[in-house]
């Protein structure tokens, strides 16, 4: 069934974005709030369809509505929304358009139809993701921007090529793919870069923090999560996913624990809960891949939950690190709270949406007869919990007293958005069936109030407790940053560039000079008879010289003739 | 001094794994450890320890240095 | 219609050259205006025969005959409208931008500076609906000529040992071509331009590859292809409506589009097949590409980077051609007009941010995106077209391109094209950085008053940026550009690609 692009969900998010800039504060405000609205009216009239655009000698399925794209489509819309109102205190025009344009490329994504029209809301949303890293605006936030570029337009390239080859081979449809020929690896690779599949993955902890705390809340949503669907959409039971995605949920686990930067360690907390919904993808059954959608719905919100209240603290006290933390309990309560709500959430504790999404990709694995995945992704477990449940907030809110005072209330309107948030974590946590469940695309059913289940997470919860107590010292936040794969590349790279571009100049330079020499007799002559003569005899002469050469020509072509 | 925390903590594991021992086995055993009641409390527990030692070393080692202007 | 197809491609032609002589002959005020009218009627008679060429009909004036056989001959293609269409229509837009930017950088000698201007956009004309070897040399001539008094303008040292310089290659070129012209005239009786070639068959394969080696030097001097580019950066001196219509786009596109002539319709994929010269063009092309990016990352002056920028982009039109596949003539031809517009908005911006505040290093331009918004909104636009970000202008010529570089099978090319998608973007978005992103401001520093170039500056370089957003979508929906551009392939290569 197709159906008119005029309802394509991405529409007011454009439309916004272009009217942003002619609003006044409040006019972007409710644009940036209004566009979601529109957007979520627009998906929810929706039937299942498809809906193109012929241009270029090619067909531009520019929107498919069905169950998966549904579930992230709608996840985006509300979470831009949420988002919207957390960025209200945020006045300039640049920051709300690249938002704005963020949100579209990231429900664009989900939407897209066919391979192209794909790669065309894949590089708006890298495009975006720059912009709004640069809005940072520090040394740290325009070098990481750029890193961050370069990467992603390397992955999309490779993933352009992957589809350029496809489409030669006939078919540029957006669907399951056997990773069997060359362009599917491409195409594959292209996502994993954006999925953040170590070792491509130092783009994200690298630039995320170093947004302003209003952009690192758009950042951290759409982008890995984005590509999550791409890889659930097109490589589902990929083996090598499954161990990627293993691996990845302990490698940023590890990294959690040395790091100082608050939003630093979230972000590395979402490439070790992206692990999860690879390793999902990987699995490939009808229950991992229920499990990796859920599980990227609950991310969207929770994620965002634990950004905001992060962001909160910094914009409150002006600091973000552990070290230079502590003692928040009193004067911030309220957003320790919401950031308690957030690491329940993550960490899987009962009646919270992390238990009920998460367990479905940990038992599909067991049920795949897959114990070291179930074993890495139980251990990941542990360590989610013992980073953001346990060292973030006591460190942050508890500990000892670094000298943070909060220097500005936190504004309502942060403080309404993560409500919002926390609310969608709970309510989805205690009700699953009636509302996350209920929108799962594929045949599987899962029932996670299990009492074995109860008993299992908390069992890991409080072990985890204990090791943290025991440990707690050691825990606390050093004033050092951490080198990530990332030192083996960016200065060789620049160092490689640099290099080549000094040496092909020099070469050029020799090569004028020789030329020059060997040229000198006759050309230095003339030069020196023009500087006699005036220059622009040169013009002059160069004329009859062509002149006489074309009669000349002339002469030879007409004796022929 | 007895850290207080700690006990109580412990006692409360003691408990849940004694609850799942006695009653509430595993639904459906697939790995060897889903036999052994308190999985979940070792691996939170003993991961935990190693993990954090790990990491802690590695850090030492290989990926930590100052903080720089840059950050 | 009162005229017929030939005689409206013969006045398009004409318009800019009497418009050159009205300029030098008429009354001082009226300097610009004639130039107006020229362009307007330029590209109104080439947007008539539009109907004609897409029908495929044969717009043909013959001027007048040199000897049998040989006729100095206006014939108009797809290809040549194409081309001519730009000139012509760009013209427009830089006039406009020429009369805000003679006054702002008060310019001495403005009628030389606008007959040479029109003379120039009448040379690339001709270039454009040349309908044999013999004119499309002339007007190729005549267009380095013309331009000539426009690099050196400025009348300084350097100025005038830039312009030796341009005339030493281009004129070397031309030697060259002309060498070519006379012995394929001795070789094939005939010097019309025919899709799919003429050559093959005519003579034995190593003087088929001399006489590819010397049409090829002789397009590629103005195609800038590494290592006849050296005069390109160096004509950066010369005023900055000039950099950008003429070293941006019509003069340097004269090049690609004589590049694709030869290419398509002087020796075509037959004659081309097993000779190796259009193998030993696109190497050079993509060494071009990657040499010439490296190089324009290290340039700190704006116009330089640019002029290294469009080095780079030319060689990848060239690659197109040279690849000699249906979807690698496509991606030429889009490429031609979609370089064109996003490099002329980056020229206009270089010119209007010197005249608005005099710096042209880009080192000096820290947070000068607030000052000047809407420059360096439009200058995003022109550089992530370039980078080829779908949706804008530059990213259609790449997909055809990389299209092309599949259909012939050469996996090196897809990379260097696809690849250097990267190098571009380093080069280009710093600059966008740099200007919007300066840091924090210190506290109690009012925020920078806005401080624009006049309108007249302004408006072109806005009007084009919203052209490289068009042709990013609507070419591909109504179909005139795509279509033209899918007619050169279909015509070279016996069938739609």
């Amino acid at each position: 069934m197709t159906t008119s692009l005029l309802l394509h969900p991405v529409l007011p998010y454009i439309v916004a974005a272009a009217l942003a800039p002619v609003a006044g504060v409040m006019g972007r405000r409710l644009l940036s709030l209004a566009a979601p609205v529109v957007a979520l009216a627009f998906l929810l009239t929706l039937p299942d369809a498809t809906a193109s655009l012929a241009a270029f000698g090619h067909d531009w399925v520019l929107l498919r509505t069905d169950g998966l794209a549904r579930v992230f489509a709608l996840a985006f819309i509300v979470y831009s929304f949420i988002a919207g109102i957390y960025a209200w205190q945020e006045t300039a025009t640049g920051p709300k358009v690249a938002a704005l344009a963020l949100c579209g490329a990231g429900v664009g994504v989900v939407l897209a139809g066919d391979l192209l029209s794909l790669f065309f809301f894949w590089e708006w949303l890298t495009v975006a993701s720059l912009f709004t890293i640069w809005f940072g605006n520090t040394a740290g936030a325009w070098a990481a921007g750029f890193r961050y570029l370069v990467f992603h337009l390397l992955g999309a390239t490779v993933m352009l090529m992957g589809i350029l080859l496809r489409m030669a081979e006939g078919s540029t449809a957006f669907e399951v793919m056997p990773a069997t020929d060359i362009s599917a690896w491409l195409i594959l690779i292209g996502m994993v870069t954006n999925a953040a599949v170590p070792p491509l993955h130092a783009w994200l902890s690298d630039a995320y923090p170093r947004a302003s705390v209003f952009g690192t809340v758009f950042l951290a949503a759409f982008t890995t999560k984005a590509a999550v669907y791409a890889l659930a959409r097109a490589f589902p039971g990929v083996e090598l996913l499954v161990w990627a995605g293993a691996i990845m949920a302990l490698f940023g686990v590890v990294y959690a624990v040395l790091e100082n930067d608050i939003r630093r360690l979230l972000a590395y907390h979402i490439i070790s809960q992206v692990g999860y919904m690879v390793a999902g993808v990987g699995l490939g059954t009808a229950l991992a891949l229920n499990g990796t959608t859920a599980h990227a719905f609950s991310h969207i919100f929770y994620k965002g939950l634990l950004m905001m209240s992060a962001g909160a603290v910094i914009y409150a006290t002006g600091r973000g690190k552990l070290t230079e933390l502590g003692r928040l309990a009193g004067p911030l309560r309220w957003t320790l709270v919401l950031m308690m709500i957030g690491a329940f959430s993550i960490s899987g504790v009962p009646f919270f949406n992390g238990f009920v999404s998460k367990s479905m990709v940990v038992s599909a694995a067991a049920y795949a007869d897959r114990a070291p995945i179930e074993l890495m992704l139980l251990i990941a477990s542990m360590g989610t919990f013992l980073h953001t449940g346990l060292k973030l907030p006591w460190f942050t809110f508890f500990g000892t007293d670094n000298g943070a005072r909060v220097l500005r209330p936190v504004p309502a309107s942060m403080y309404v958005a993560m409500v919002l948030a926390a609310i969608i974590c709970f309510v989805t946590g205690v009700i699953p069936g009636m509302t996350l469940y209920a929108l799962l695309p594929f045949d599987a059913t899962y029932d996670p109030f299990t009492g074995h289940h109860f008993l299992e997470s908390l069992q890991l919860l409080l072990g985890t407790a204990l090791g943290f107590w025991i440990l707690r010292v050691k825990l606390g936040g050093e004033p050092t940053t951490t080198r990530d794969i990332d030192v083996l590349y960016r200065q060789p790279i620049l160092w490689a560039v640099e290099g080549a571009g000094v040496a092909f100049e020099a070469f050029g330079r020799a090569v004028r000079t020789t030329t020059g020499v060997a040229i000198a007799g006759s050309w230095q002559r003339l030069q020196a008879y023009h500087t006699r003569h005036g220059t622009r005899t040169l013009a002059v002469q160069s004329t009859v010289i062509i002149a006489t050469l074309a009669v000349a020509g002339y002469i030879v072509l007409a004796v022929r003739g | 001094m007895k850290d207080r925390v700690a006990i109580i903590m412990a006692v409360i594991l003691a408990a849940l794994v004694a609850v799942e021992w006695l009653w509430v086995p595993h639904y459906a055993p697939k790995f060897p450890w889903h036999h052994m009641p308190g999985y979940a409390a070792l691996i939170g527990l003993l991961a935990c320890i190693f993990v954090v030692l790990l990491s802690k070393a590695l850090g030492a080692w290989l990926l930590q240095r100052p903080e720089s202007d840059d950050d | 219609m009162a005229m017929g197809g030939g005689a409206l491609a013969g006045w398009a032609v004409a318009a800019p050259f009497i418009a050159a002589l009205l300029i030098l002959a008429g009354p001082r005020r009226l300097v610009e205006a004639w130039g107006y009218i020229a362009a307007v009627v330029a590209v109104t008679l080439a947007g008539l025969l539009l109907p004609a060429v897409r029908a495929g009909q044969t717009v043909e004036l013959v001027l007048f005959q040199l000897a049998p056989g040989l006729d100095l001959l206006f014939r108009v293609d797809a290809l040549g409208l194409t081309f001519g269409l730009l000139a012509s229509g760009l013209w427009i837009v830089t006039g406009v931008y020429s009369s805000g930017y003679v006054r702002s950088d008060d310019l001495k000698n403005r009628p030389r500076y606008f007959a040479a201007f029109a003379a120039s956009i009448g040379a690339a004309m001709g270039v454009a609906f040349a309908g044999n070897l013999l004119t499309f040399f002339l007007f190729y001539e005549a267009l380095t000529l013309a331009t000539y008094p426009l690099v050196v303008h400025k009348e300084s040292e350097k100025a005038f040992r830039a312009g030796r310089r341009y005339l030493l290659f281009a004129l070397g070129g031309g030697l060259a071509l002309l060498t070519g012209v006379a012995w394929t005239w001795q070789l094939a009786g005939t010097l019309d331009f025919v899709p799919g070639g003429f050559l093959q068959g005519q003579t034995t394969p190593t003087i088929l590859a001399v006489l590819f080696a010397l049409f090829v030097t002789g397009v590629a001097v103005k195609s800038a292809v590494m290592p006849l580019h050296a005069w390109l950066p160096a004509a950066m001196v010369a005023p900055t409506p000039v950099s950008a219509l003429l070293h941006a786009v019509a003069v340097v596109k004269a090049g690609v589009f004589g590049m694709m002539r030869m290419l398509g319709f002087v020796f075509g994929p037959a004659s081309l097949a097993g000779l190796g010269g259009a193998e030993v063009l696109a190497g050079l092309a993509a060494a071009t590409i990657v040499i010439g990016s490296l190089i324009a990352l290290r340039q700190d002056n704006l116009k330089r980077r640019l002029a290294y920028s469009t080095v780079v982009h030319l060689s990848y039109i060239v690659l197109g051609a040279a690849l000699v596949v249906p979807f690698g003539m496509v991606g030429s031809v889009m490429h031609m007009v979609n370089h064109g517009l996003a490099k002329i908005t980056l020229f206009f911006c270089a010119g209007a941010i010197y005249a608005a505040s005099h710096r042209e290093n880009i080192s000096e331009m820290a947070g000068l995106g607030r000052v000047m918004p809407w420059t360096f909104g439009a200058f995003t636009v022109g550089s992530l077209a370039l980078v080829g970000i779908p949706g804008l202008s530059g990213f259609v010529g790449k997909f055809f391109l990389a299209r092309g570089a599949i259909e012939a099978g050469d996996m090196i090319a897809l990379t260097i094209m696809l690849g250097a998608s990267l190098l571009t973007a380093s080069y280009l978005l710093p600059i966008v950085r740099i200007a919007f992103f300066p840091g924090p401001r210190p506290d109690g520093e009012p925020a920078p008053r806005r401080a624009e170039a006049p309108a007249a500056m302004l408006v072109p370089l806005l009007v084009t940026a919203v052209l490289v957003v068009l042709f990013g979508v609507v070419p591909g929906i109504i179909g005139v550009q795509y279509g033209l551009a899918s007619d050169v392939a279909a015509r070279v290569f016996g069938g739609a690609p």
